[in-house]
C-alpha cells in the first residue's frame, strides 16, 4: 500500500435549493436572457415577451454577447451586471447544446446570486448537463423549464406556438401568481 | 521559495499499478490508461521542476470553477507520466487554457469535439524534446503525448470535464485522451514563429481549440500559390464549425511541411499575403449549401459576393511549419468557435494575474 494524493480539488458546495418565487408579476420588470445561438429561442422569448406584457409585466430582453477582444467581454460583463440590476425576475436561456447550456447556467446562476427569482429554459435533451451545471453553484433544486427537442430547425409558426403553448407552465415554474 | 506544505487529500491505495489504475478509474481520475500513482515524493518533485509555489493558482478553470494549483496540476502531470521538467510548460499551458479569451468552459461542455492544442515555441523544444519533424503531430517516440495527457487529466480532474456529464460532446476525439502536442520547426520556417508573431519571444506555448487533424494532400505541389489555394480551399469544406450560421468566428489553425513553406515563401515574400491568399480562397458558394440552410447564413450576415466565408479576416489564421521533409502533405485543424488563441510565455513573471471567468460576475 502506499499514500497518493487526490487530483482533483476538495469542493463543498452548500445546497440552496431554487431561489425565490416569482410571486405577482404586474408591474415587475421580467428580464429575459438571450443568446447569439439559437433563432427558435428568439421566437420563444419573443412570445413570451408579448404574453408577460399581457399580463401586467413590464419583458428587458438582454442578449449575451461573443465578442474577439477584451473590451467586447468587460462591456458584456458591465451591461449583464447592469442588466440583472435593472430586473425583478430573471428567465434565462437556451440550454441547447454543451457551450450554450454552460453559459446560460453560468447566467442563471449569477441571476439567483443576484437574489432575483430565476428559470433556466432548456430543451430536454440538454437537461441533466443543466442540472448537474446548477448543482455545482449550489442550487441543486433549479427552477428549469422544458421544451421540446430539437426546437432549432422547425418552422418559425410552429416555434411560435409552442412557446405559446409552454408559457403557463413557465409561471408555474417560477411560482407566478397571477 | 517557502516551505512545502501539501494540501490535497491523502489516500492510501494499492500500490500495483494495474490495481491503482483500476482504483483511479473508479473514482473518476482515470482516462482509462495506466495512471502512475502520485505519491508525496513524486509530487514535491514536480513542483520543485516547476520554479513555482505549490499554492500558487494557475487560474479557475470551468465548468467546476476550482482554482488550478500547481500542486494539482503536478499530482495530474505524475498520473499521466509526464516528466517533471514539462512542469513549465504544462503551468504555462493551464495557465493559457484558463484565460477568459480561450472560454475553456465552452469547450469542455460543447457538442463539439474540441480539444485544446498545445503549440509549443522556443528552445525548450529540443530540451524535452517535442516533436515538429516527422510525425509531428503524433508517432514520435517522447514525452509529446504524455504532456498531452497531463492538461487533459487536468481538465478531467480540476475543471470537471466529465464525457456525458458535463460534457455534451458527441463524438469526442483521439485527441481528448493524450492531447495535441507540437513544436514548430522554427529553423526550417520562413516566417517567425507563431508565438512571436503573437508577440511573445523565446519559450512559449499556444493553446487553440481545434476539431482535429485533417491531412490535406497536393502531390503535384508546382508553386506556393497552388499549395495555398488547396489548403484554403480544403479548409473550406460545409462542416467546418464556422460554415454554419450560429457560429460567430472561428480560428483555424494549418501547418504545413518545409518544403511548402519554402515554396510559398518564395513566391509570396509578405506573411500577410500568405495568410490573404488563404482566407480568399477559403469560401463556399452559397448555393452549394442545402436551401434549408441558406436563410439562416445570409441573416447571420456570413455571405458576401455570393460566397459564405470561413473567416472574418486573414488574422483568424494561424500558420505553423513542421513535419517531415517527404513534402506532399499539409495538415488542417479546423478551430472551435467563438473562442481565441492564447499565447503564454514560460516565464511565470509575465502572467497576467487577474485571471477570470468570461463575463464572470460572481
Amino acid at each position: 500500500m502506499t499514500i497518493v494524493l487526490s487530483p482533483s480539488p476538495v469542493t463543498t458546495v452548500d445546497k440552496r435549493g431554487s431561489g425565490p418565487p416569482a410571486g405577482s408579476i404586474a408591474g415587475k420588470k421580467v428580464g429575459l436572457r438571450r443568446d447569439q445561438f439559437w433563432l427558435s429561442w428568439d421566437w420563444v422569448t419573443d412570445e413570451w415577451a408579448k404574453a408577460l406584457k399581457d399580463d401586467g409585466a413590464e419583458p428587458v430582453i438582454w442578449r449575451a454577447p461573443v465578442g474577439k477582444g477584451d473590451k467586447e467581454m468587460a462591456e458584456g460583463g458591465e451591461e449583464f451586471e447592469a442588466f440583472l440590476d435593472d430586473i425583478d425576475v430573471a428567465i434565462s436561456g437556451l440550454c441547447n447544446c454543451g457551450s450554450c447550456t454552460l453559459w446560460a447556467i453560468h447566467d442563471t446562476v449569477a441571476a439567483l446570486d443576484h437574489g432575483l427569482p430565476t428559470v433556466a429554459v432548456s430543451t430536454e435533451h440538454f437537461e441533466p448537463l443543466a442540472r448537474t451545471l446548477a448543482g455545482q453553484g449550489g442550487w441543486d433544486d433549479l427552477r428549469l423549464k422544458l421544451m421540446p427537442y430539437p426546437l432549432e430547425g422547425r418552422p418559425e409558426d410552429e416555434v411560435r406556438a409552442i412557446a405559446r403553448e409552454h408559457y403557463p407552465e413557465l409561471l408555474e415554474v417560477l411560482e407566478v401568481v397571477r | 521559495m517557502s516551505e512545502l506544505t501539501l494540501t490535497a487529500e491523502r489516500i492510501d491505495v494499492d500500490d500495483d499499478i494495474r490495481a491503482f489504475t483500476e482504483f483511479a478509474i473508479e473514482r473518476g481520475w482515470g482516462d482509462g490508461l495506466p495512471v502512475v500513482p502520485p505519491t508525496e515524493a513524486l509530487v514535491t518533485e514536480f513542483i520543485a521542476a516547476s520554479g513555482l509555489e505549490s499554492t500558487r493558482s494557475l487560474g479557475r478553470l470551468f465548468p467546476s470553477g476550482a482554482d488550478c494549483t500547481v500542486e494539482l496540476l503536478a499530482i495530474n502531470a505524475v498520473m499521466a507520466g509526464a516528466p517533471a521538467s514539462s512542469m513549465p510548460l504544462l503551468a504555462a499551458a493551464v495557465s493559457a487554457a484558463a484565460d477568459p479569451a480561450f472560454d475553456l468552459a465552452g469547450i469542455n461542455a460543447t457538442t463539439a469535439s474540441v480539444v485544446p492544442a498545445l503549440v509549443v515555441n522556443g528552445d525548450v523544444r529540443n530540451e524535452l524534446p517535442i516533436p515538429y519533424q516527422h510525425s509531428a503531430l503524433g508517432g514520435m517516440a517522447g514525452p509529446a503525448p504524455a504532456i498531452g495527457r497531463a492538461l487533459r487529466l487536468v481538465i478531467r480532474n480540476v475543471a470537471g470535464q466529465v464525457a456525458g456529464k458535463t460534457s455534451e460532446s458527441v463524438f469526442g476525439q483521439p485527441g481528448r485522451v493524450t492531447g495535441v502536442v507540437v513544436g514548430e520547426w522554427e529553423e526550417r520556417s520562413p516566417w517567425p514563429g507563431l508565438a512571436e508573431r503573437r508577440g511573445v519571444t523565446g519559450d512559449a506555448v499556444t493553446v487553440l481549440g481545434v476539431l482535429g487533424s485533417a491531412n490535406v494532400l497536393d502531390s503535384i505541389g508546382t508553386n506556393g500559390f497552388e499549395i495555398l489555394e488547396v489548403m484554403g480551399k480544403s479548409l473550406a469544406f460545409m462542416g467546418n464549425n464556422n460554415m454554419d450560421h450560429s457560429s460567430q468566428f472561428a480560428t483555424q489553425l494549418m501547418a504545413l511541411n518545409p518544403i511548402w513553406a519554402d515554396k510559398v515563401a518564395a513566391d509570396v515574400p509578405r506573411f500577410e499575403d500568405v495568410l490573404q491568399i488563404v482566407f480568399d480562397h477559403a469560401t463556399l458558394p452559397i448555393d452549394w449549401f442545402p436551401t434549408s440552410l441558406q436563410p439562416a447564413l445570409e441573416e447571420a450576415g456570413d455571405v458576401k459576393d455570393g460566397k459564405v466565408w470561413l473567416m472574418d479576416s486573414p488574422d483568424d489564421l494561424n500558420i505553423i511549419v513542421c513535419g517531415g521533409s517527404g513534402n506532399l502533405h499539409g495538415t488542417m485543424l479546423p478551430g472551435m468557435s467563438n473562442m481565441l488563441p492564447v499565447t503564454r510565455s514560460l516565464d511565470a513573471s509575465t502572467w497576467d494575474p487577474n485571471t477570470t471567468a468570461r463575463r464572470d460576475v460572481a
